[in-house]
């Protein structure tokens, strides 16, 4: 039995600027699934997800999220998105709590204010990303994990079908990307998310998703983690001959212990 | 003393007029500094200049070709700066001195000498009338409910856009909606604070809230408090040493934001 597809791509260019950055992609990702898109920089990755998300406009082809368009799959709150680490006004005035509740009141009538059942989803999601004790604080004087760290209970408050992450290990030390991974597993496994993850770092990517997608303007690749890309692949997509490394998690000196 | 002054009937108008607008831009200017639109709004201040001179060349009245000069413009700027078409600070500084360029000539096509130009640019305390008082009114009925509707959707927006939008946010027209609202507030204001100083109204509110707190709610709060302040205490002074009222308020805005500014520098030493 095959699991159901929750994002379908079919045949889609996209332009980005007046040129066509990404041409001809055709890529499904089933339900409660964990795909990294892989490629170098520029390599059109970071405007796939957007186009999945309908922030850019297919020029040809199309994509469904769970058989909705981008735009109503937008409006239903199915997305949780992560843009890449990007530089927030630190003058900013809001606490980690405010940042968070965002997505909360985003998803409320106009007259609503925040229910019970929402401040606990809040304060569950920054419980989750380990920042529950600090959620008065004022967020631009969070450092830079800390802030990618509540912009993921964000995305997670929303209570969204599929999590759409752009280089979420950005600011990461080595331990808390050992744990970001981790709970990732745990948001597929236990509340049936679907992630697509944005890397460029394919080696450590290679050993949490379950799928791996190498796109260069094109899509190049398309397996489980396990199968060897092939060179001329790798050398295409990357640009020069490269040796994919995979990180040994229990290495106890890449985690500085 | 000031019993005396509000039982004359163009001060009066004039002080509920700054009571009005202080609530007006306390509240609008936290939006703008915050969304970083502040250039834009002395940009769309100085176009009204271009929209009130059309006004007195056509022979009609000078605040309903304002208004829609306004408007049009901050939309088209604002739709420009969306489609990447052009940078949002060369379109307002393109705009900005056409309009100046604009109004200069139409002015003296038609050879308009009884134009009260000091006043347009600056302010004039005898300009406000009980028609101006209603039309500010109404803007307070329509923009205070739109903020309190929307306020958490426009701060995640300002916060950031593209999620805000991912999360189910419209953020197309709440962006369209706040540029009508600085338009027209800055076209209502002119008035009694004057073209030229008009967008020192939309910056120094949340500036002032953003140097003494650090939460939303709090800056809003403080930056209406300060504009009332501000304004009201700028107009009774500019009656006892007869100065223009725009000019008065923001010099008196001026110093009072930078003894803030000052002493939470001290504080925070």
């Amino acid at each position: 039995m095959t699991a159901a597809k929750a994002i379908d791509i079919r045949n889609a260019w996209v332009r980005y600027d007046g040129d066509i950055i990404l041409e001809d992609i055709s890529l499904g990702i089933a339900e409660r699934e964990i795909v990294s898109i892989v490629g170098p920089n520029g390599s059109g990755k970071s405007t796939l997800l957007r186009a999945i998300m309908g922030l850019k406009e297919c020029l040809r082809g199309g994509v469904e999220v769970f058989g909705r368009s981008p735009a109503r799959a937008r409006q239903e709150g199915m997305f949780g998105y992560l843009p890449q680490a990007s530089s927030y006004d630190a003058r900013f005035p809001v606490s980690v709590f405010d940042v968070v509740a965002m997505s909360r009141y985003a998803r409320k009538g106009l007259m609503e204010k925040l229910a019970r059942q929402d401040r606990s989803l809040i304060e569950e999601s920054l419980d989750r990303v380990g920042m529950r004790d600090i959620s008065r604080v004022h967020f631009g004087s969070l450092s830079g994990g800390q802030k990618q760290r509540v912009l993921i209970a964000r995305a997670l408050a929303l209570k969204p079908r599929v999590l759409m992450l752009d280089e979420p290990a950005t600011g990461l030390d080595a331990v808390a990307q050992d744990g970001f991974y981790d709970m990732l597993k745990e948001l597929r496994d236990r509340d049936g998310l679907t992630i697509l993850m944005v890397s460029h770092d394919i080696g450590t990517v290679s050993t949490i998703v379950d799928r791996l997608a190498c796109v260069k303007r094109k899509l190049h690749f398309h397996g489980k983690p396990g199968e060897r890309i092939p060179d001329a692949t790798l050398a295409k997509v990357f640009g020069r001959n490269i040796h994919v490394v995979k990180h040994d998690r229990n290495c106890p000196t890449c985690r500085g212990e | 003393m000031m019993a005396d002054l509000l039982s004359m009937d163009f001060f009066r108008n004039a002080f509920l007029m700054s009571l009005m607008l202080g609530l007006l831009f306390g509240v609008l200017s936290f939006f703008v500094v915050t969304r970083k639109m502040s250039f834009l709004g002395a940009g769309v201040a100085h176009t009204a200049f271009g929209g009130v001179a059309l006004g007195v060349f056509l022979g009609i009245d000078p605040f309903l070709t304002a208004l829609a000069f306004c408007v049009a413009t901050a939309l088209l700027i604002g739709r420009l700066a969306r489609r990447g078409g052009i940078s949002l600070d060369a379109g307002i500084g393109i705009f900005f001195a056409f309009s100046m360029a604009l109004g200069a000539l139409l002015i003296r096509l038609k050879k308009a000498y009884t134009f009260d130009l000091q006043g347009y640019l600056f302010g004039n305390i005898l300009g406000v009338t009980a028609a101006d008082l209603f039309i500010t009114l109404a803007a307070l009925l329509v923009f205070i409910p739109f903020i309190a509707l929307f306020i958490h959707r426009i701060l995640f927006m300002t916060f950031d856009e593209e999620v805000a939008s991912v999360s189910g946010v419209r953020t197309g027209s709440l962006d369209t909606a706040l540029l009508v609202f600085l338009a027209a507030i800055i076209v209502i204001s002119i008035k009694i604070v004057g073209i030229i100083l008009v967008s020192a109204l939309v910056v120094l509110p949340a500036s002032f809230g953003l140097a003494v707190t650090k939460h939303f709610r709090r800056v809003i709060l403080w930056g209406v408090i300060y504009t009332l302040a501000v304004m009201c205490g700028g107009l009774v002074i500019s009656y006892y040493i007869d100065t223009p009222p725009g000019a008065t308020m923001v010099t008196l805005g001026t110093a009072v934001y930078l003894a803030a500014l000052g002493m939470g520098r001290i504080k925070g030493k």
